[in-house]
């Protein structure tokens, strides 16, 4: 019984809880940058939905050199998965960066992928929700202070 | 109560948006889906509304005088207000049978699985259209397994059939073949025949869940032209082709004595039927073929195709 409450609390307090301190990092870490992993943060559950994870990580790999915010996002997915207590992705405390996940992913059987994906997605409600809720629009602030940070 | 049942089958023509509200998922306005499996489903009392306003019309086009009655709507629909008397027609909650996904071969493949050929097979059995010719496709010797299809050449590359980004390992079933061929002849719907594909469970309920139409809509300011700030929202439909059904179940007519057996006289004239049948047979004429479910009719969405299982028996 005490098992079977602690596993009904991981599930999705697991992913809150982590998904609160990544946000939270992410703040800390981008400054006057945060603005952009908001808006990443919030588009990508989308992009996995329309066109598959597979592609969505490429994308987030494509663009991670040149954008802080994009490689803070990998290791958010990539911490998650090496965190969750399910183990969805069974060698993830193996993986060393967020390119390894990538390969990884490009090698898994269909069902173990659309199990990622669902857990990815799941994951990203939290973060797309703290996010919105932690940093502030750039519209608000643009009209408190005048200043523009584009 | 309700002594007589007909499945009916929907198809859908155009997205359907059947919607649930706000949700805290990702996307802003969801479809309905059933709490226990998450498949998507359509509540009873969206068809039901939607049934009866086109019945409302078909009386505004003075279509319904022939019944010789006053408010023959409220009769078997119920009193639009107050409680005077129920309704002598019921319908259940649309559930899914075919779900359309892309495919590599064939643009595109209907797929279903164990549970819910289970569950369709349950709710014929209620409404007793199992009888006869049709149950062969059901009993234990045949069994539609997953992971069959109906049509290897259509559909398959070398074995497999590739579904969104997935390959199923697949192999051909006469069985599944002549569902498929059944069905097909049963909904009017040549594709059926050469797309079906039982996957499963698990594997449906994914794409169910995960291939649904996701469309984004925004908002123009009229004065700059472009964009409003944050009117952006993205909205869930069921995509076009994709099969669902329910059952339509009759009672005789509710009325209090004094005042029904007048009716009845007029409307049953010397017919020989019993109550709930003229109910029934009331719903199958004048059931329109197309009928618009669900939101956002004003950008041509929910266009659906009902078709009334006909068993035999039937009043032709």
């Amino acid at each position: 019984m005490s098992n079977e409450k602690k596993s009904l609390k991981t599930l999705e307090h697991g992913r809150a809880h982590f998904a609160f301190e990544c946000v939270e990092n992410a703040i800390n870490v981008l400054g006057n940058k945060k603005g952009e992993y908001k808006s990443y943060v919030k588009k990508i559950p989308m992009l996995i939905k329309t066109n598959g994870l597979g592609l969505t990580f490429a994308f987030i790999l494509s663009k991670k050199a040149k954008s802080k915010a994009y490689e803070i996002i990998g290791e958010n997915i990539l911490n998650w998965l090496k965190r969750d207590e399910k183990r969805i992705l069974k060698d993830a405390s193996k993986i060393e960066n967020f390119d390894g996940l990538v390969k990884t992913v490009t090698m898994l059987e269909s069902s173990e992928y659309m199990a990622l994906s669902n857990e990815v997605l799941a994951f990203f409600n939290w973060l797309r929700r703290f996010a919105e809720g932690l940093i502030e629009d750039e519209e608000d602030k643009n009209r408190g202070d005048g200043n523009n940070e584009e | 109560m309700y002594k007589i049942a007909k499945p009916v089958f929907l198809k859908v023509v155009t997205p359907l948006h059947a919607g649930s509200g706000q949700d805290l998922g990702i996307v802003d306005l969801p479809i309905q889906r059933e709490r226990h499996t998450n498949f998507p489903k359509i509540e009873s009392s969206s068809i039901k509304g939607c049934i009866r306003e086109s019945f409302e019309d078909l009386e505004k086009e003075n279509k319904l005088e022939k019944y010789g009655v006053d408010d023959i709507i409220s009769l078997v629909f119920g009193p639009e207000s107050g409680d005077v008397h129920a309704s002598s027609i019921a319908f259940t909650d649309a559930r899914i049978l075919l779900f359309p996904v892309k495919s590599v071969k064939g643009v595109y493949a209907y797929i279903t699985s164990p549970k819910v050929l289970e569950r369709f097979k349950k709710d014929l059995e209620i409404s007793k259209t199992l009888d006869g010719i049709k149950k062969h496709f059901f009993d234990k010797k045949r069994k539609l397994k997953k992971l069959t299809v109906s049509n290897r050449e259509k559909l398959c590359i070398s074995e497999k059939v590739i579904l969104e980004e997935y390959a199923f390992e697949v192999e051909f079933s006469e069985d599944t073949k002549g569902f498929a061929e059944w069905l097909s002849a049963l909904l009017g719907i040549e594709e059926i025949k050469d797309k079906l594909v039982i996957l499963p469970d698990d594997v449906f309920g994914d794409f169910v869940n995960l291939s649904t139409e996701v469309i984004t809509r925004i908002k123009i300011n009229p004065e700059t032209g472009t964009v409003e700030g944050s009117a952006l929202f993205t909205e869930e439909y069921l995509p076009s082709e994709t099969v669902m059904y329910f059952l339509c179940m009759a009672s005789p007519i509710f009325l209090k004595k004094d005042k029904k057996e007048k009716i009845l006289k007029e409307l049953m004239k010397n017919e020989k039927f019993s109550e709930e049948k003229f109910v029934m047979n009331f719903f199958e004429e004048n059931l329109p073929k197309i009928i618009q479910i669900g939101g956002n009719a004003t950008i041509g969405k929910g266009i659906s195709e009902l078709k009334v299982w006909k068993t035999e028996g039937d009043k032709q």
